[in-house]
């Protein structure tokens, strides 16, 4: 009941926080300095032309008003349009969506299954070689730029081994997509049976995965070392030493679930700072997702979608660090809200 | 008779030793830290090349010269040249200043934004705290990156433009430290003492309280510094910031991207390494400051 009670109440905070973010992406378009009109019509439009479409659009009207309208069409779904495609920017973010979702959930996999127990380990081995060798990955994850890295493994995987596809996307221009369900080629594949389609996109996103991923394990594999050394010089881990367990039964059987918390807690954040990382990787590996679409939307100074991407990743940020302090009764038990 | 001794006014010397007293145990477990050590020599040695970037420049960064394109590295261009050119070592360190300063300027005005407006909000509380602390929630509800593309869309390219955004973006981080530093220590004696000899608010916020709570503000400089250098040079890399020809290491990065398919990996990997190098400087030492001023991770 307590949860329930709790979660309604976190709700309704939310919704200052999502009028405070309308606000901001509401002030992009209209802090552009210059007129936005001289970006949508031609430079040779007559003066009279410019005053029907500022009617049109609603420029004429005060500030507030305009807020308004933007709110409501907001809450309507509408999110404008994409001069750049030709299509109401929803409809181009829905289509793009899943290669973002895709490409994030697979590198988020990748980092947790390889940096939670390689942060197990440096914890357990503390000041051997093989921690200070998980300090310097996790001091180099967070240094390299991941653009840059995803340009140094094309080198090397593409240019010099030749094992890696060009980073031209999700598929080549031969290989046939398999049939949409989730617009997610890797489940997509596996649901219709399309091994050939699978293998291929597998290769695909292989790259750009490896790419992201290698960011989000620097704070992984830092955090749940961290929180390891902690867990293990309590005293229920002494207990059970003594008691005759082995060591291995109590590193991960006992402690490593009392470390996970903080590791569970700061996958909230390091999605945030990797839907970031995800719109360079985009840009580098071509990969049609969400952030290559707005970054090319701002290189031909097209703002709607760049608004309603600004706008849809603000709000998944924060509802994944909502479900993520939710998450939080179900591991420990010990919190009550 | 009694001995005279009259009151000197100290050295600068003396006023800085005994100013470096207070950290004497900090700078001894620094020494013992070899590689804090490595990331306080990279800083110096980045701050060095930014300063003397028109001495250590052999070429002019931005000078074309069609007969040398994509030349791989060599004794003449050491990292090569680029497509119009242009000798990469030259546009390399030449980078280095412009991003030196970006960071630098950008990370020191939301330190001195986000520390008064924290401060405020530790100190005072009530309406001016709250609406401080949630006008500063909205800005965490984005992801930092992408906050900081949408801000640099609507003010357009350009340096000052990279140093605003990633000062405004940068500001909540320090605000919200310094609150809970202010919270933690307001209940202190010296605060007390400070309030019955008859210091005004500002005065004991500002002579008292911040002085005290500035150290952990010190060490997210540094870490803000890497985010700083990172933050600039990706929006660079997508076409927001420094636009071309002018020399940045993420707009460099961006201009070999192109050419990395066909084998000539000069023109990225350099710039990308460079600001690799300067950004682990900074996260060696914020780590290494971390660790000695948080007793519970000292081994």
């Amino acid at each position: 009941m307590r949860i329930i009670i709790y979660t309604l109440k976190r709700l309704l905070l939310l919704i200052p926080i999502l009028l405070g973010i309308s606000i901001i992406t509401f002030a992009i378009t209209h802090i552009i300095p210059g007129d936005p009109l001289y970006i949508l019509l031609s430079p040779y439009a007559k003066e009279d032309d410019i005053q029907n479409a500022r009617v049109e659009l609603g420029l004429d009207k005060p500030l507030y008003v305009q807020y308004g309208i933007y709110l409501n069409d907001l809450v309507h779904g509408d999110l404008g349009y994409a001069y750049r495609t030709r299509k109401p920017v929803l409809d181009d973010i829905k289509q793009r969506f899943p290669a973002t979702f895709e490409l994030t959930t697979l590198s988020l996999f990748l980092a947790v299954i390889v940096g939670v127990p390689l942060g197990v380990q440096a914890a357990v081995h503390r000041d051997t070689w093989f921690d200070h060798l998980v300090r310097i990955v996790s001091v180099g994850g967070v240094s390299i730029p991941i653009f840059w890295t995803g340009v140094v493994l094309i080198y090397i995987l593409y240019y010099k081994l030749k094992i890696a596809p060009p980073p031209m996307g999700r598929m080549g221009i031969m290989d046939t997509p398999p049939d949409t369900i989730t617009g997610m080629y890797i489940m997509d594949s596996i649901l219709t049976k399309n091994w050939v389609a699978l293998k291929v996109s597998l290769k695909y996103i292989a790259l750009p995965a490896i790419t992201l991923s290698f960011a989000m394990l620097a704070p992984i594999m830092r955090i749940t070392r961290n929180s390891m050394l902690e867990v293990l010089n309590s005293n229920f881990v002494r207990t059970a030493r003594s008691l005759g367990l082995s060591k291995r039964t109590v590193i991960y059987n006992d402690a490593l679930r009392n470390a996970l918390l903080p590791v569970v807690t700061s996958i909230g954040q390091i999605l945030g700072w990797s839907l970031g990382g995800e719109v360079l990787v985009e840009v580098v590996f071509s990969w049609p997702g969400l952030g290559y679409y707005a970054v090319n939307s701002i290189l031909n100074t097209d703002y709607a979608p760049v608004q309603g991407f600004v706008l849809l990743t603000a709000m998944i940020y924060v509802l994944v660090n909502l479900a993520v302090d939710l998450l939080y009764t179900v591991i420990d038990p010990r919190i009550t809200y | 008779m009694d001995q005279v001794y009259p009151l000197k006014r100290p050295s600068i010397w003396h006023v800085i030793k005994v100013f470096m007293r207070r950290y004497d145990f900090e700078i001894y477990l620094l020494r013992r830290n070899p590689v804090t050590l490595l990331g306080l020599g990279i800083i110096v040695l980045v701050t060095l090349i930014a300063i003397f970037a028109p001495i250590l420049a052999p070429y002019d960064p931005l000078a074309l010269t069609s007969a040398d394109r994509l030349m791989g590295p060599s004794a003449v261009h050491w990292m090569g040249t680029d497509d119009y050119g242009r000798d990469i070592l030259s546009r390399v360190i030449y980078a280095t200043r412009l991003d030196m300063v970006i960071a630098t300027s950008a990370v020191s005005m939301a330190m001195f934004i986000g520390v008064i407006l924290g401060a405020v909000a530790g100190f005072f509380g009530g309406i001016i705290g709250e609406v401080i602390m949630r006008i500063l929630d909205v800005i965490q509800a984005f992801p930092a990156f992408i906050l900081a593309m949408a801000l640099a869309v609507s003010l357009g390219s350009g340096k000052m433009t990279i140093i605003y955004v990633v000062a405004f973006i940068m500001v909540p981080i320090f605000a919200r430290l310094m609150r809970s530093e202010i919270l933690s220590a307001r209940g202190r004696g010296y605060i007390e003492a400070a309030h019955c000899m008859g210091a005004s608010e500002m005065e004991i916020i500002f002579k008292q309280l911040i002085p005290n709570c500035i150290t952990p503000i010190l060490v997210q400089f540094a870490l803000s510094m890497s985010y700083a250098i990172l933050d600039a040079a990706a929006l660079s890399f997508i076409g927001l910031g420094i636009r071309p020809p002018e020399a940045e290491w993420g707009s460099m990065v961006n201009a070999g991207v192109g050419y990395i398919t066909s084998g000539q990996l000069w023109l990225s990997v350099f710039p990308g390494l460079v600001m690799a190098i300067a950004i682990l400087g900074f996260n060696l030492l914020a780590d290494g400051m971390r660790d000695v001023l948080d007793p519970k991770l000292r081994s």
